[in-house]
């Protein structure tokens, strides 16, 4: 048994990429491996900005011996009326090297087939490994790929070595003009000098000695220990949530060294956010903090090579960092010459999206919403007049000119300068949050004005895209459709305050036709809906609720901020026997009352006459008022226990009672009953749907 | 080293890589990449290998000659290898070597940075490159030109020239670079900086220059219809620098801003199909 490893030489990866493409390698050489039937052991990805790299472990020289069947023509084409081989069964078995006399029959779904067993000797690995991997750079897909040479072949970056070897036996394949070799490349520092590796543990050794680090989770740790070198003596740290930054960093260096660096006095009387989105998002840099969770005027970088000439590369640093600090406070200086306000006026310079106006129109249309805020949510007098103020101001940033430079702050300019100008706190905060949440780790809005004001302002942009035609499919999100969505139900769903998505949405649709015309209003209200309804589904996907959510899956959207306590109550109720029992009779009411619709009014007592469906008509009667106002109290675990209570005479009815009556009119009474039942029990939710 | 030994240096360079030399364009452009020796040469089939240095104008980010990184106009140096060679990254790093910027010295990188000028029509993938964290280079594999996909991509290698060379002199102010020794980049630059700074944001004539790129637009699409494409791209690249100016003069409105680009590309377009026809008539 000899080890496996696969090198696919690149130039610089885009760092976003490298994660999942090593990821992919991993599933494919997997993958690969098992179908040719090649033992082995653990597969492990490695990777740098470089290599994508993978190694198998105790890799058989050999496959086994194994027998396997193999499927021919249908038994009846196979033979003719004499019983002979017909032309189709020969020329079956001349291709399977088996004589007729050799093969069975077997039914496969009611059809009799004939089969053959073969015998496949052992194959060598190494020629079932050869076999694959040309494929391998096909089968891995990035978000956005290239082509470089004749052949068009496609990847992130031009490949310029390959690389495989099964224990020191060298593997032949080519791929976009590139021949493998024995050779890689390490770290780029002087002049490139192919490395000549002989074996797995040889290519590891030698790549190490030539500064690079394969693995990405030990780049990882070791940045992460020289960081704490660095700053425990001083008294520093790093912030919170620095995952997302350190794994890129990872990826952008093979041999990583932490430097720290000096920024100017400006750095701490800037805001934080325009230090944070210099250093962090320019420059790759990491923002240090004293015990306080006060910025200090430091920044840890880390270097992609040794640490000899590190003061070099740190000064390049400092003067890059210190430049755009001066930049930013130039920015911060000149736009706050004028108030927020001022910038509201020159928004109609700016372009909201193609076909949708300008930022102008987006704040007048995002005004109106804000007028009729108590139409779809509950608000507070004093919330209304902040969210009106906020609403005003809301997109005023995108006309300074810091934002024009860093884009990533909108909103945040807006709060920042607001702010300094004596703004009241309220509408700082909501100006501030309006596009929070901006990716899956990040929080929704603090605020109630602020969440209100984020809800508004992506169902605005949510219907406008949709209304231009534009079709939501494939991984691309280009107008950013689904984090407008999944931010609308983040935020409703985790502050749990209902909105009435669907006014919402009516409303804003009606806010395009008054501000101008979108190209394709059909049907756009629903299709908002219906867009917003699959978001909430994969919510609870991502979620790992898909069967906690099933059962709520058909309330109407206006309910989404109830879910989360609905399902604690479901999850609590759980153990309860008669739930079984509920959901069972839920299943039966809807089979038998297919096609009808809920009604939300009983029928007429008098058509009622067997004891059965007199005690369920009772029994619902009691209930009903009573669920609706454990519902509208959000009493979600009382609503359910009342819902238990119905469970026993529905049971009773089915057993006693035939629903399909001769007599029309008392048919049409017990559907009715049962009609009503559906109705109150939807109410909470589909029973039927607990598994 | 001086900002001109710096510039000869990285010709020669290139020169020697089989590169042919050639003088900048002579006319405004905002970029090397509008120059005909790139946007026309990249379409098509013919190999091309090519160096010159383009002034690009930039009316927009215009400062009046006192923001010490930012310039009405700034130099490139643009590179075209076409078809690219599988080491170009290499000889890429081996042009810093001369300038005495040693990848072991410093930490030089190539981080992601896609490029597209959707007024020609024109796309690519590739990176900035950071030479201790100042972007220097823009390195590209053209993929798309003339709206249509490359047949064969060149690779574009544009240094920054006053950005590499405020690191090769260490100077924080683009003004005190020298130039030729004992000239100051400030005493060749700096009084156009502010004049043109001052014209393109008070002066232009709004009125004239809206006639003017009409009537370069009609004259470029009048020899697109004769196809002759060298003076349809020349009005072509005045209508561009004209409409810079009205933008910067900031009175272009956001719906006709789009309607100048759309023109511009549509001329640019008819140039290149004009191109690529010629090429296949060969």
């Amino acid at each position: 048994m000899s080890d496996l490893l696969i090198e696919i030489l690149t130039e610089e990866l885009p760092a976003r990429f490298v994660d999942n493409a090593r990821a992919q390698l991993v599933e494919h050489v997997t993958t690969h491996l098992d179908e040719s039937f090649v033992g082995h052991g653990d597969v492990r990805g490695f990777s740098t900005p470089r290599r994508l790299v993978v190694l198998a472990q105790n890799v058989k020289e050999q496959t086994d011996a194994r027998t396997t069947e193999v499927k021919g023509p249908a038994k009846a084409s196979s033979y003719d009326a004499e019983g002979n081989p017909t032309p189709a069964l020969l020329g079956f078995c001349r291709g399977q090297g088996v004589d007729p006399a050799d093969t069975y029959a077997v039914d496969v779904a009611g059809k009799s087939y004939v089969y053959v067993r073969k015998t496949v000797a052992g194959q060598k690995s190494s020629e079932l490994v050869e076999a694959f991997l040309p494929r391998l750079p096909h089968e891995i897909t990035f978000p956005k790929m290239m082509h470089w040479e004749e052949s068009g072949f496609q990847f992130a970056r031009p490949i310029r070595g390959l690389l495989a070897l099964l224990g020191v036996e060298v593997l032949h394949w080519e791929i976009a003009g590139v021949q493998s070799s024995n050779t890689t490349f390490g770290l780029r520092v002087g002049k490139p000098k192919p490395i000549t590796v002989t074996s797995p543990e040889d290519y590891m050794r030698r790549l190490r000695e030539a500064f690079v680090i394969v693995d990405p989770a030990e780049r990882r740790h070791l940045i992460e220990k020289q960081a704490d070198k660095l700053l425990k003596p001083l008294g520093f740290k790093l912030g919170d949530n620095m995952g997302d930054l350190l794994n890129e960093v990872v990826n952008l260096v093979e041999y990583p060294s932490v430097f720290l660096g000096d920024l100017p006095k400006t750095a701490t009387e800037l805001p934080e956010s325009v230090v944070r989105s210099v250093l962090q998002q320019q420059m790759h840099s990491f923002l240090v903090y004293d015990q306080n969770e006060n910025v200090v005027p430091h920044f840890l970088s880390v270097r992609n090579g040794l640490t000899d000439f590190i003061d070099t590369v740190r000064r390049g640093n400092e003067s890059v960092a210190n430049a755009r600090l001066l930049d930013a406070a130039f920015f911060i200086q000149e736009d706050m010459r004028v108030p927020l306000e001022a910038y509201v006026g020159r928004l109609d310079t700016l372009i909201f999206m193609d076909k949708l106006g300008t930022m102008a129109t987006k704040t007048l249309r995002l005004e109106r919403l804000a007028a009729c805020a108590t139409v779809y949510a509950s608000v507070r007098p004093e919330e209304e007049t902040t969210l009106a103020a906020a609403v005003h101001l809301s997109k005023a940033d995108l006309a300074t000119s810091m934002v024009k430079e860093y884009t990533s702050l909108q909103g945040e300019i807006g709060g920042v300068y607001l702010s300094r100008a004596g703004g009241s706190p309220d509408i700082v905060s909501a100006i501030r949050e309006q596009y929070m949440p901006r990716s899956p780790s990040e929080d929704i809005p603090a605020t109630k004005v602020g969440r209100l004001l984020g809800v508004i302002d992506k169902v605005d942009t949510l219907t406008g895209i949709l209304g231009t035609g534009f079709n939501p499919s494939g991984s691309e999100d280009p107008y950013g459709l689904r984090r407008a969505g999944n931010g609308i139900v983040r935020t409703i769903v985790e502050s749990r305050e209902s909105m009435d998505l669907e006014t919402l949405v009516k409303k804003a649709v009606e806010g395009y036709q008054a501000t101008g015309s979108l190209p394709h209003p059909e049907d756009l209200q629903q299709r908002v809906l219906d867009y917003l309804k699959g978001r909430i589904t994969q919510y609870f996907k991502e979620k790992q609720l898909t069967k906690e959510y099933a059962p709520l899956e058909n309330l109407p959207v206006v309910e989404l901020g109830s879910i989360p306590e609905r399902m604690q109550a479901l999850h609590e109720a759980a153990d309860d026997a008669v739930l079984v029992t509920l959901a069972d009779s839920h299943r039966r009411i809807q089979n038998i009352t297919k096609g009808l619709p809920a009604a939300t009014s009983l029928p007429a007592d008098l058509l009622l006459t067997d004891p059965e469906e007199l005690v369920l008509r009772r029994a619902a009667e009691a209930a009903a008022p009573r669920i609706l106002l454990f519902l509208a109290a959000r009493k979600y675990p009382e609503a359910i226990r009342t819902c238990e209570e119905l469970a026993v005479p529905v049971t009773a009815f089915f057993d006693r009672i035939l629903v399909m009556a001769t007599d029309e009119r008392v048919r049409s009474a017990r559907l009715l009953l049962l009609c009503y039942l559906k109705y109150i029990l939807g109410l909470v939710c589909d029973y039927s749907k607990l598994t | 080293m001086n900002f001109e030994e710096m510039v000869s240096k990285l010709e020669r360079f290139w020169e020697d890589e089989g590169c042919t030399r050639l003088f900048p364009y002579d006319q405004e452009v905002g970029a090397g990449t509008l120059s005909p020796y790139t946007f026309l040469r990249v379409l098509g089939r013919k190999p091309w290998k090519a160096v010159y240095v383009q002034p690009s104008r930039r009316p927009a980010d215009g400062r009046y000659g006192e923001n010490p990184n930012r310039l009405y106009m700034h130099h490139q140096l643009q590179v075209i290898v076409k078809p690219p060679t599988t080491d170009i990254q290499d000889t890429y790093l081996r042009s810093l070597y001369l300038l005495g910027l040693k990848p072991a010295e410093h930490d030089i990188r190539f981080v992601e940075d896609n490029w597209e000028t959707p007024v020609l029509g024109a796309a690519g993938v590739g990176w900035e490159v950071w030479l201790d964290g100042m972007e220097v280079t823009q390195f590209t594999y053209f993929q798309q030109a003339g709206g249509q996909e490359v047949p064969v991509v060149a690779v574009e290698i544009t240094y920054g020239l006053e950005r590499l060379a405020m690191f090769v002199q260490e100077k924080k102010n683009v003004y005190e670079l020298e130039w030729h020794d004992g000239v100051t980049y400030g005493d060749l630059r700096q009084q156009v900086e502010r004049e043109n700074s001052i014209y393109s944001f008070e002066q232009a004539d709004i009125e004239a220059l809206v006639t003017m790129f009409d009537l370069c637009e009609k004259e470029s699409q009048r020899m697109i219809d004769k196809k002759l494409i060298t003076p349809a791209y020349e009005y072509l690249l005045k209508c561009s620098h004209t409409f810079n100016v009205l933008d910067a003069r900031g009175t272009v409105g956001i719906s006709q801003r789009m309607a100048y680009l759309a023109r511009v590309r549509r001329l640019a377009y008819g140039c290149a199909n004009l191109y690529l026809e010629n090429e296949n008539h060969e």
